[in-house]
């Protein structure tokens, strides 16, 4: 793995490493600490309502998915947006020999990084969407999923409803996705330039 | 990737501007997190007949013709939690909304179901990206001091 045959330069390398370890790290560290308030909110959006779905009872059910999941979802996503807006900077951002009387830049630095954020949800959620399936329904308790553990809760999907069930959500997930990271991503890039 | 700027941003700098940046994003997007998880709380239809009956149990038989026809018509559909089928986005939004208007009775108040759970989505997000990017920054510089 580590001596693939591209011409990467060494800098690159350690750049995607830097953020793969970066992004699984914070992840989890994330998703571990905040996951009551996210238990919270999956009752309070689910069909039954907060209190059918579970009220204040079993804060912590179906944190294992996460444990699981979370860390190679972050990872994905980091190593995909800091190798993709390096990709895209060279290709688009400093218009070294394309751009015509223009001499600065063909896209903005905001468009690169909200591109980049893009790509990045939308390989991400190969690894998040299934999880977020299995820990929602644990959360929720729907679809007879009540008080069942990671491994009853998977196999029963499996079973019944295949991977078309593990992959439920995709679409309306990068559709929400797409718009978050559009509209975080230049605000925390310029943020961080007047910081 | 550090810009122009004249000194290293801080960690902390960076958690500010992620968790400020992340509650924005996090409050207007909140009507597409609630038909995300209404989607994903759903089951889908895999067997045909399996499908229709779940779906239809609490109806009436509609009829010995329609069946295989309103079972294929579901086929691989997503159905909310009293078995009715989602019939895509579009639908699930409709839905959604009509769910909000049962209970109230101004207009613009039914559009509240939408944002439902918007403010542990918001508190999650905020605290999250503060210690969210403030670790990967921390991470990274580790790292960094690790290799050199």
């Amino acid at each position: 793995m580590d001596n693939s045959d591209s011409s990467t330069a060494r800098g690159d390398r350690i750049l995607f490493w830097k953020a793969l370890f970066s992004g699984g790290i914070a992840g989890l560290s994330v998703d571990i600490a905040l996951y009551p308030i996210d238990t919270v909110k999956t009752r309070i959006q689910s069909p039954q309502g907060f209190f059918r779905a579970g009220g204040f009872r079993d804060m912590y059910k179906g944190i294992s998915v996460v444990a699981m999941g979370s860390a190679p979802g972050a990872a994905l996503f980091f190593s995909t947006y800091e190798s993709m807006k390096h990709v895209l900077n060279d290709r688009f951002g400093s218009g070294v020999g394309a751009a015509e009387q223009h001499t600065t830049r063909l896209l903005p630095q905001p468009a690169i990084h909200m591109l980049a954020a893009s790509i990045g949800e939308v390989i991400a959620c190969i690894v998040r969407v299934p999880t977020e399936v299995i820990k929602q329904r644990m959360q929720a308790g729907s679809g007879g999923a009540a008080r069942a553990s990671m491994w009853d809760t998977f196999s029963s999907l499996w079973r019944t409803e295949g991977v078309q069930g593990l992959y439920k959500g995709f679409n309306i997930t990068i559709m929400r996705e797409i718009p978050f990271a559009f509209i975080q991503f230049p605000i925390y890039e310029s943020l961080k330039v007047y910081a | 990737m550090r810009r122009q700027c004249s000194r290293e941003v801080h960690s902390y700098e960076s958690a500010i501007c992620g968790s400020f940046s992340g509650a924005i994003a996090a409050a207007v997007t909140t009507p597409l997190d609630v038909m995300k998880t209404r989607l994903m709380l759903g089951e889908v239809c895999t067997a045909l007949f399996v499908c229709y009956s779940r779906s239809y149990q609490r109806r009436l038989f509609t009829g010995f013709i329609t069946f295989p026809v309103h079972s294929f018509i579901h086929y691989l559909s997503i159905q909310d939690s009293r078995g009715v089928p989602y019939g895509g986005v579009v639908d699930t939004f409709t839905r959604i909304l009509a769910e909000g208007s049962d209970n109230s009775a101004t207009s613009a108040w039914r559009w509240r179901v939408f944002f439902r759970g918007v403010g542990p989505r918001v508190l999650f997000i905020s605290i999250g990206g503060f210690v969210f990017f403030g670790a990967y920054e921390r991470a990274g510089y580790l790292l960094d001091t690790l290799v050199r």
